[in-house]
């Protein structure tokens, strides 16, 4: 295979995201952009407003009132099944009986424009008999034992025996909140109906086949009349890989029942009730280590909040599970995890994709156990890397290969000085402490691992269509979803280099349905993994036809002919890609080609937890430098390293805008972003004014960011790169441990252990003042 | 006959064409307009409530200087004759390329929803700055959000480029004003003047008053399809400007936020760091004083200002004006002394003396365009020895009003700022009660003004000014 990149006629060079400068200029379509024909109606929400209980009845007399041309539609009005769940069969697209949680959708009002369905859908009244005792928070379904799926528990060794015998252990627990994926763009939907039950359903989705699979069941209609499609996305991050079924489901449901264009358009107050988020998660643990920080057994447990239906929380806490040893080799280890099933909002897929929570676990713990030995934490971590001494497997029994644990510690030495700034905040430290100032700083380093492959083995597949027109200009199409991750520009520099050809000789065109089927989600970091080899094969496929027809022409064998930048050379004769392209049609030879990529390698056996389910793993690692203010709590970053391993990376400026977006993101999850819910079970934060995402000043005032260098990635992958949207966020965890450090060092009676994610102002200060009520 | 409707039809200017506002059904905002009746789609909602800034357009001002705006959360109503330009009128200016090019080339775009939005804001940025520094850069992003790229881009974007942006002059709508507008079964209703404002509302019973919209505009999904009638009060220019007196400022109620940002800068400089964290630059520009007073939040951030400064305000009723303390202005939560058919016409600031010290501290969830959780104002006078003469401290977020910290101020003066903090938590307790919501416990919230009483006190006793994190 020739992925080891000879020619560098694209691959690896920083080119644009595809459609930037139309972004900027505002000519981007987007899916409420799309013109609309005359007859096109709007949707908009019926929401439930109680958390738990029957519906009674829902009285829509005034709503008809305020505008008798309203349609409303309800469970009833459904022609196949009334459920769109990924896995399993719980997740009706309108509450029929039961409401679970607050914003559930209990039916559609269809009117003539978005604002008078709004309108009417205040005017709707639902009758209730409420549950007296919903279950709105984690610690009353653990207790209730209020689970989805059989608990997940696995073990490695004898962890609780090597605890007791252990000279200290420590015991604890600590949260983390979730997180609104809070793309700019809501989830929006466009259904069209067509001539013989066909439809074309708009959807802002990382997932057009599980829409197109929700369209026909809901509508009972088979998956080959539904055709789904998407050019681009305002935003994803998970929130949209399965969430944004439900809502092209309704779109479709109006549309099949008005047989009329029906867009549903959710405003963020909608989207945010109404939407999954990222699982809050419980930890609790005990660990037992010895005096310089080894850890000799380890008993971990993790609650996570699956919400009012399963959804992926069964995955996510997979992926969570399988980050608990991040770089660390644990022998003795047990680990169990509970899919908490809760009256809140089913939570979901979200960059990171339980990763993160399993990784701040562990990265908590170890930090407390450096605080508690009074020894610092690289050092503590140095007793128990991944190593050929320490034990190079996972407790899921994945031998973990390539590791580059070392070489990105001895960089990001050099790279951001930590050794020296530890010095220099201990010294701002003690100078703020004589001087009565109430600022402290803090730093952390953190190294992770993360594995790339989607952890059910059946998504780990993808395919491409690529068309070479006479003109010699190409079209390229492929199961992945552009969000503004740079995904289809690179695949279409794999394209471009494929065929040697500039860039703008590949047309990247808009994902859907018809052109190539049965797509996986846009997800699991593995966009261009997956459809880059695909793509790259289809265009293989049709470029070996053509330097066979180019040795027909020059009578030359076909290794003696090269492509290069839209030229066919040989010897000193030579043709363009176009006049090939032309003479190909000419002698009847095919010029378009599918291509399919299965990623290979990979097993996992669910149910005893076990397997290689990663393909490869991403290194990356960061320092986080952090300031408090003891007098209000308030904090920030200051400066970030980054080194992220990218193996051969298909693009820089995309690679490096993924880094720095993901990172901030994750500092957004463990700082400002506090999803606030009422007593009975109301999210309060229901728009920015509320939820408070990082703003420009967030952003760490020096940012520095290196792609770690001369690493292809080992394993055969598209160009030897490596996958990049998830594995920057984990290292925002940095920022986590580095705010620990600086309320450690705020007074004699500060505590660290008190602070739990977020770190809003609120927390840190209750830390400071080690007040567990505040 | 078409002209003659032409004449008495709303209308106003988007990328310097006249556009008119008709066939509408409701109270629309400026950005459905736009996006239904214009076609401009590149201007997006992100939010609705004036947040995200993915709305973000440019308003012309009447000395036709220019300044982004939330077009989610403005109605076409207030607009009427006003000169306003979208990303796609921007786009086409050559004077524009520039920024467009330098923010292409620091890869500034991701999924691009927020991008037309950042133009905007970066537009109104660097046609008054040639070269900004990265914290005024960062105060003109404040109204906007982006989830993809973590800023750096965009920020450094702006920063490439060392030029000023020129952008044309506005046209200059001739002809006479209208008197009332109807859109759906909203009616607005224009008065110029004092005396047309008093007749209105001597005579008018339902309507609600508007000028900036910034908060009542949020709630107005409810009422735009009802019948209602909007008395607008932007047109009234002694409402709208400030007047300079030699003891005192006079505030029109309708003086934006970015006008008194101004008078700030160069007569309450340490009132700088709150004011310009109000809101957004977008918000600043429609958002008024009275209007900050008139919805009477708990918190305010106005008020704590004007409590310390000993703000009077100027209520206008049928019967004309009558003057109060704005320590009597506030009755409870979200209640006031205005009678039924009065308004906050004026707010009159006397100046501050030269021996006068202020101090204003608003501590929020995030630093940027955020509701506060708590605030505190403070004004002091120190004599030679640096014993303190008298203090005033006012908070906001703190109890149902913004109020005066009366026990602390006496105990900070009894004590010359040397108290315990026993005893400050004591005073404290008297003056606040403070409750739990999303933006902090009650706890937290005292807690917290202990620790902004301590930057008073260290800004006072050292004369230095104390500064926050996220500005060292």
């Amino acid at each position: 295979m020739a992925l080891d990149n000879k020619n560098n006629m694209s691959v690896g060079k920083s080119h644009y995201q595809d459609s930037s400068f139309r972004q900027l200029t505002g000519r981007a379509e987007y899916i409420d952009d799309i013109p609309l024909s005359e007859n096109t109606l709007h949707g908009a929400l019926i929401l439930s407003e109680i958390p738990s209980g029957m519906i009674t009845s829902i009285e829509t007399e005034k709503a008809k009132k305020f505008d008798p041309s309203i349609t409303v539609i309800t469970a009833k009005d459904i022609p196949g099944r009334n459920d769109i769940a990924p896995i399993f069969a719980d997740e009706p697209i309108f509450a029929e009986k039961e409401v679970t949680y607050v914003g559930q959708p209990i039916g559609l009002i269809v009117a003539s424009s978005m604002e008078r369905a709004r309108a009417a859908v205040n005017e709707v009244k639902i009758v209730y008999k409420k549950d007296k005792t919903p279950i709105l928070d984690l610690d009353l379904a653990f207790k209730k034992k209020n689970f989805f799926l059989k608990p997940i528990h696995f073990e490695r060794g004898k962890a609780n025996e090597q605890i007791r015998q252990a000279p200290h252990k420590l015991e604890g627990s600590f949260s983390m909140g979730g997180q609104d994926h809070f793309y700019l763009e809501t989830h929006i939907a466009l259904a069209i109906p067509h001539e013989n039950s066909e439809f074309t359903i708009w959807s802002s989705t990382q997932h057009p086949t599980e829409v197109q699979h929700g369209v026909s069941n809901v509508l009972n209609i088979p998956a080959a009349k539904i055709s789904s499609k998407v050019r681009r996305l305002g935003g994803g991050f998970g929130g949209k890989e399965s969430q944004s079924t439900i809502y092209a489901a309704i779109a479709a449901l109006g549309a099949y029942i008005l047989d009329k264009p029906v867009k549903l358009r959710l405003n963020r107050k909608d989207d945010m009730a109404s939407s999954g988020k990222r699982h809050d998660f419980e930890v609790k643990y005990s660990v037992g280590f010895n005096k310089k920080g080894k850890i000799k057994g380890l008993d971990i447990t993790l609650l996570s909040n699956a919400g009012n239906v399963c959804d992926l929380s069964a995955p996510v806490m997979s992926r969570a599970l399988t980050h608990l040893d991040n770089c660390y080799s644990f022998k003795d280890f047990t680990a169990r995890g509970y899919i908490c099933k809760t009256n809140t909002v089913s939570n979901t897929a979200f960059r990171g994709f339980g990763g993160p929570q399993g990784m701040l676990a562990i990265e908590t713990i170890l930090e407390r156990v450096s605080r508690f030995l009074e020894i610092d934490l690289d050092e503590l971590r140095h007793e128990n890397y991944y190593s050929l001494k320490n034990g190079i497997k996972t407790p899921y029994g994945q031998i973990v290969k390539n590791i580059k644990i070392e070489k990105m510690i001895n960089e990001m030495e050099t790279f951001a000085g930590l050794e020296k700034r530890k010095l220099l905040v201990e010294k701002f430290n003690r100078s703020q402490i004589n001087k009565n100032q109430p600022y402290r700083k803090g730093i952390a380093f953190m190294p992770a691992k993360f594995g790339i492959s989607f952890n059910k083995v059946s998504l780990n597949q993808a395919g491409a269509l690529v068309h070479v027109y006479t003109d010699g200009s190409v079209r390229l199409n492929h199961g992945g979803t552009e969000m503004g991750q740079g995904l289809f520009i690179k695949v279409a520099q794999v394209v471009s280099e494929c065929f040697n050809i500039p860039i703008d000789y590949v047309h990247i065109s808009g994902t859907n349905t018809d052109e190539v089927p049965n797509t996986s989600a846009t997800a699991a970091s593995s966009g261009s993994d997956i459809n880059g080899m695909a793509a790259w094969k289809a265009a293989t496929v049709i470029k070996r036809r053509m330097l066979k027809h180019a040795s027909k022409v020059f009578q030359k064998p076909p290794s003696s002919i090269e492509f290069k930048n839209g030229l066919i050379l040989s010897g000193n004769k030579s043709m363009t890609f176009k006049e090939l392209a032309f003479s190909c049609w000419e002698n009847r030879i095919s010029l378009s080609s599918t291509g399919f990529y299965k990623t290979p390698k990979i097993s996992w056996d669910q149910e005893k937890f076990k397997g290689s389910p990663y393909f490869y793993f991403t290194w990356g690692a960061a320092v986080s430098e952090a300031i408090i203010d003891i007098d209000t709590g308030e904090s920030r970053i200051l400066r970030a390293d980054i080194i992220q391993d990218c193996g051969s990376s298909l693009n820089p400026l995309i690679d490096r805008g993924q880094i720095e977006g993901g990172f901030i993101q994750g500092i957004g999850w463990l700082t400002c972003e506090e999803l606030y819910y009422s007593p009975d079970g109301k999210l309060l934060t229901l728009g920015p004014s509320t939820y408070k995402i990082p703003g420009s000043r967030d952003v760490p005032p020096e940012f520095n960011i290196k792609l770690l260098e001369n690493t292809p990635n080992e394993e055969k992958t598209i160009f030897r790169s490596k996958a990049v949207g998830e594995p920057p966020l984990l290292l925002s965890i940095s920022h986590f441990l580095a705010l620990k450090n600086a309320i450690s060092m705020a007074s004699e009676t500060s505590n660290a252990d008190l602070l739990n994610a977020p770190a809003t102002p609120s927390k840190i200060l209750a830390a400071v003042h080690n007040d567990h009520s505040m | 006959m078409e002209k003659q409707n032409k004449k008495s039809e709303p209308s106003f200017y988007v990328n310097f064409k006249k556009v008119y506002a008709r066939n509408i059904d409701s109270n629309i905002s400026l950005l459905n307009f736009l996006r239904h009746n214009c076609k401009f789609t590149g201007t997006k909602e992100g939010c609705s409530e004036g947040d995200c800034g993915a709305c973000s357009v440019l308003i012309f001002d009447e000395k036709g200087s220019l300044a982004p705006v939330n077009s989610c959360i403005l109605k076409v109503g207030q607009i009427i004759d006003k000169n306003i330009v979208t990303i796609e009128g921007a786009s086409k200016l050559s004077s524009a390329k520039p920024l467009i090019q330098a923010l292409n080339s620091e890869a500034a775009s991701q999924c691009g929803f927020c991008t037309p939005g950042f133009v905007m804001a970066a537009l109104a940025l660097k046609e008054k700055h040639k070269s900004p520094s990265e914290s005024i850069i960062h105060d003109s992003l404040s109204g906007n959000l982006c989830r993809c790229t973590g800023y750096r881009p965009i920020v450094n974007g702006i920063q490439s480029l060392k030029e000023k942006i020129r952008l044309p002059m506005p046209i200059n709508s001739k002809g006479p004003k209208l008197k009332t507008a109807i859109f759906g079964k909203t009616t607005y209703i224009y008065p110029d003047s004092k005396k047309e404002l008093i007749e209105f509302i001597s005579k008018e019973e339902n309507y609600t008053v508007l000028s900036g919209g910034t908060d009542w505009n949020l709630e107005a999904e409810d009422s735009n399809f009802k019948q209602q009638k909007i008395l607008f009060l932007n047109n009234i220019k002694e409402m709208s400007t400030i007047k300079t007196k030699t003891s005192s400022f006079e505030i029109g109620a309708c003086v934006t936020l970015s006008k008194f940002e101004a008078l700030c800068r160069e007569f309450f400089s340490p009132f700088l760091d709150t004011i310009i964290r109000f809101g957004s630059p977008q918000i600043r520009t429609a958002a008024t004083v009275g209007g900050n007073l008139g919805t009477s939040s708990p918190i305010g951030d106005l008020a704590p200002l004007f409590f310390v400064l000993e703000a009077q305000l100027s209520l206008l009723g049928p019967k004309g004006e009558r003057t109060i303390p704005i320590k009597d202005f506030f009755k409870g939560y979200r209640k006031n002394a205005l009678k039924r058919n009065e308004l906050i016409y004026k707010v009159k600031i006397p100046k501050t003396k030269k021996e006068d010290s202020i101090f204003s501290w608003k501590l929020s969830k995030r630093y940027d365009q955020d509701i506060s959780t708590l605030s505190l104002a403070a004004k002091f006078k120190m004599d030679k020895n640096h014993t303190i003469e008298n203090i005033i401290l006012s908070a906001g977020g703190v109890g149902p009003t913004p109020l005066l910290l009366d026990k602390t101020s006496k105990l900070l003066k009894d004590s010359n700022l040397r108290f315990n903090q026993n005893s400050l938590i004591t005073a404290l307790s008297h003056d606040i009660s403070p409750i739990s919501d999303l933006r902090g416990t009650a706890k937290y919230r005292s807690a917290a003004m202990v620790g902004l009483i301590k930057k008073m006190q260290r800004s006072a006793i050292s004369g230095e000014k104390q500064h926050s994190i996220m500005s060292i």
